[in-house]
């Protein structure tokens, strides 16, 4: 009930006018710790438009006098960070491999840069610590495909292998069995000869005419021995590390439609010098040649 | 003429009349600049809208809740930018409805994953994340390789999106089923296809039937490749 608005005799605040059952609500002020601290952040906001992007302004906007732009703020911090390790990346850019394992101090930045490199972008594939999975070589066995010198590293990660790059490494292989070059007998017949080369040959077969064919259809690429070809990217297959499989199935199928890896060309992603600490990385881990 | 706050809380009609004149002031400053530009969105050379396969398989993306755990913005910070790749602009997700850039990050960001890991690791990582990375906590999505993808729709999903903006063309609406089984199929001509959605990635599918595994693996090799940051012409984007 509404009553007459009163200075209260005991606590000197005015009352609001508001009673309820003769208790009567005091208009107490806000304190004054709370009422400065709104102030301060209104003043705070007026300062923050001035200086940082705030209002529109017609076809573009109040860029705020400190001129503060988080595009430029962040390619700041990244040219900063670059320059920093220009000291050393620079150094491993221009020197050869050979010189750059004369210092050991390079050495640890590359072993460091290549780490990191190759947990981000090759990992996934490769496995930690180059393990390999089926269908990517364990570059720390050393079975390549495409050659194990720091050079052939350098170039398959600059480059990738079928990748959409230009100088990408193309190693075509024929699908026999798709495109009806060979018949599936005769697929059986040099899948089971293939397997002899490493050991495990099917039981009681003769593999004479999968030899026979194996010297008119493989051996352009894979090497009358089996032994493979770099230059071509024709894996060694007298090795029972086959990227698809060695077992019988996974030889006739790859004979038949063969699965050509892919992988990316890193120089879109990857800077000069982290790519050569990559190499010198990744022909650390146990495979290099 | 100087009005007491206590006058404007006491009258419930002076109140609202405040309140609405306070609010316009900001929604005008806001808003009202904004009329005399074609657009928010600077125009960045490169993107495109997403081809039909690309677009059925960010569907997919959408449907399996991909975004609940990846994130597809880089943004503008240093360690981001080396990870990751460049950071995000706007124009990279104007033809998406909606956009996915999320804030979630229990798998790692997606934003540029296109071209980073070839397709076969696509298809070999959804099937079984942990046969390619034993650490992963991702689930596995093999099932999509079994499910043929639904494409009765094709045509009313690209309508649809064109209704709200993004410019799909007559000709590549026409084409839309013809294109998606060219992007599903290595063996198939695909130079149509590459000009009406250049950098378009082949996905190496059976070349029979198109599943909702190759529409995903064509999103997601296509995401944050369209932008070529090496070109001069886009040195200087400022938003």
């Amino acid at each position: 009930m509404p009553t007459k608005i009163e200075k209260d005799s005991i606590s000197g605040h005015m009352t609001t006018g508001h009673e309820w059952d003769g208790l009567k609500e005091l208009n107490q002020p806000l304190p004054k710790w709370w009422v400065y601290i709104l102030y301060a952040t209104m003043v705070w906001s007026a300062v923050y438009f001035v200086l940082y992007p705030s209002v529109p302004w017609f076809n573009t906007y109040f860029r705020g006098v400190l001129g503060y732009s988080t595009r430029d703020a962040v390619n700041a911090d990244v040219a900063a960070v670059a320059k920093q390790r220009a000291v050393h990346m620079d150094r491993i850019k221009a020197m050869s491999y050979a010189d750059i394992r004369k210092d050991p101090q390079l050495v640890a930045i590359a072993q460091t840069a290549g780490r990191i490199a190759f947990a981000e972008n090759c990992q996934p594939c490769h496995g930690a610590g180059g393990g390999g999975n089926p269908g990517y070589p364990a570059l720390a066995a050393g079975n390549w495909i495409w050659g194990g010198t720091l050079d052939d590293i350098q170039k398959t990660l600059t480059f990738g292998i079928r990748s959409a790059h230009e100088n990408a490494r193309q190693g075509p292989m024929p699908r026999f069995g798709v495109d009806a070059m060979l018949k599936p007998a005769e697929i059986q017949a040099v899948a089971e000869y293939v397997m002899t080369l490493y050991g495990t040959p099917v039981a009681g077969k003769d593999t004479k005419a999968g030899a026979a064919l194996f010297v008119e259809n493989c051996a352009v690429c894979h090497g009358p021995n089996a032994e493979g070809n770099r230059e071509l990217g024709a894996p060694r297959l007298a090795s029972r590390a086959h990227l698809y499989g060695s077992d019988l199935p996974s030889v006739i199928a790859q004979i038949n439609n063969p699965r050509l890896g892919v992988m990316p060309a890193w120089n879109v992603r990857l800077d000069e010098g982290t790519i050569k600490a990559l190499t010198l990385y990744v022909h650390g881990m146990g495979g290099g040649e | 003429m100087f009005i007491r706050h206590e006058t404007i809380e006491k009258n419930s009609f002076l109140l609202l009349v405040f309140t609405l004149l306070t609010i316009s002031v900001g929604g005008l400053v806001e808003i009202i600049p904004l009329f005399t530009i074609e657009t928010t969105v600077e125009h960045v050379k490169g993107v495109r809208a997403y081809s039909p396969l690309e677009s059925r398989g960010r569907d997919i993306y959408i449907r399996e809740g991909c975004y609940a755990c990846h994130s597809q913005q880089v943004r503008a910070l240093r360690d981001e930018v080396e990870r990751y790749g460049h950071y995000s602009i706007a124009a990279e997700s104007m033809y998406d409805h909606p956009f996915q850039w999320g804030s979630k990050r229990i798998g790692p960001d997606l934003a540029r994953v296109g071209g980073k890991y070839s397709s076969d690791w696509h298809y070999a990582h959804l099937t079984n994340p942990q046969g390619v990375v034993p650490e992963s906590l991702m689930p596995r999505y093999g099932f999509l390789a079994q499910t043929p993808l639904s494409t009765t729709d094709l045509v009313s999903r690209l309508q649809a999106q064109r209704a709200v903006g993004v410019p799909y063309t007559d000709e590549q609406i026409a084409a839309a089923g013809a294109d998606l089984k060219a992007q599903a199929d290595p063996a198939a001509d695909n130079e149509a296809l590459l000009k009406r959605y250049p950098k378009a990635i082949t996905v190496p599918g059976d070349g029979r039937v198109v599943t909702e595994m190759d529409a995903l693996v064509a999103y997601l090799q296509v995401l944050g490749t369209m932008v070529d940051f090496a070109d001069p012409a886009n040195e200087n984007l400022r938003q």
